[in-house]
């Protein structure tokens, strides 16, 4: 699957990552005030498909399903929060 | 031509010899690094020019890998302890440069914009895991501590 620029940003947002620019867009992921998961994705024109979502999906810690659920909206922050906690993120 | 000691090609074949070529997709395809002399361009820091060999007309447009080691960060307070071997990928008009042992990549327009991406990102990367040391979780904190054996300050 693929995944957009907007569609990045989307998650971010309601997963609540924080971003600072540098070049590329840097997100990192905070919680219980530690720093648990890091990304970024390139100044692609929002629309477009960013390249190599699967390196980005590896970062998130997020399996094509995971990533195809929280694009639906069946995945929000808590749900996030449990996925990583399974996986030993958290 | 002589290539920058930075960044090094790997023999012609090490991938499949290494049985241990990562794909994308069903329809990924997989190369050792296949340069010659004549390929070499000096640009900037890196001194190579990175052409696939012998591609078949119905790969073009699919993933190509490549391995490309490098020594060195764009971060002239950074060294490395040792080189680290990228894995290379193209996907359409984009190249990707990743280290699996960091879940990092870099990424450009060609394999060099690609390799130097990744240098300047893994130089953001030490200096933003240093910073955040005391407050990471267990996956960056591995992250941190392998990165901290492969990298230091002068």
């Amino acid at each position: 699957m693929s995944i957009r620029a907007r569609d990045f940003d989307l998650l971010i947002r309601k997963f609540e990552f924080r971003t600072r620019e540098s070049g590329d867009l840097l997100a990192w992921f905070e919680y219980d005030g530690k720093v648990v998961v890091r990304t970024k994705r390139s100044h692609t024109p929002r629309s477009r498909n960013l390249p190599f979502q699967h390196s980005i999906r590896q970062q998130m810690k997020l399996n094509e399903e995971e990533l195809r659920q929280a694009l639906s909206c069946s995945i929000d922050k808590d749900g996030y929060v449990e996925l990583l906690r399974c996986k030993g993120v958290i | 031509m002589t290539m920058s000691p930075d960044i090094q090609t790997l023999p012609a074949g090490v991938t499949e010899a290494r049985g241990a070529v990562p794909s994308i997709g069903e329809r990924g395809m997989s190369h050792g690094l296949l340069i010659n002399e004549a390929q070499i361009e000096q640009v900037g820091q890196l001194d190579l020019v990175l052409e696939p060999e012998a591609v078949q007309p119905d790969t073009l447009g699919l993933a190509v890998h490549h391995q490309i080691q490098i020594g060195s960060l764009l971060d002239h307070r950074l060294r490395m302890s040792e080189p680290i071997t990228l894995e290379m990928e193209q996907e359409g008009e984009f190249h990707l440069a990743k280290y699996d042992v960091l879940e990092e990549f870099g990424y450009g327009t060609d394999p060099i914009s690609a390799v130097q991406d990744f240098r300047k990102t893994i130089a953001e990367l030490y200096w933003q895991l240093k910073e955040d040391e005391e407050r990471l979780g267990p996956d960056l904190a591995e992250t941190w501590r392998r990165l901290s054996v492969l990298v230091y300050v002068v």
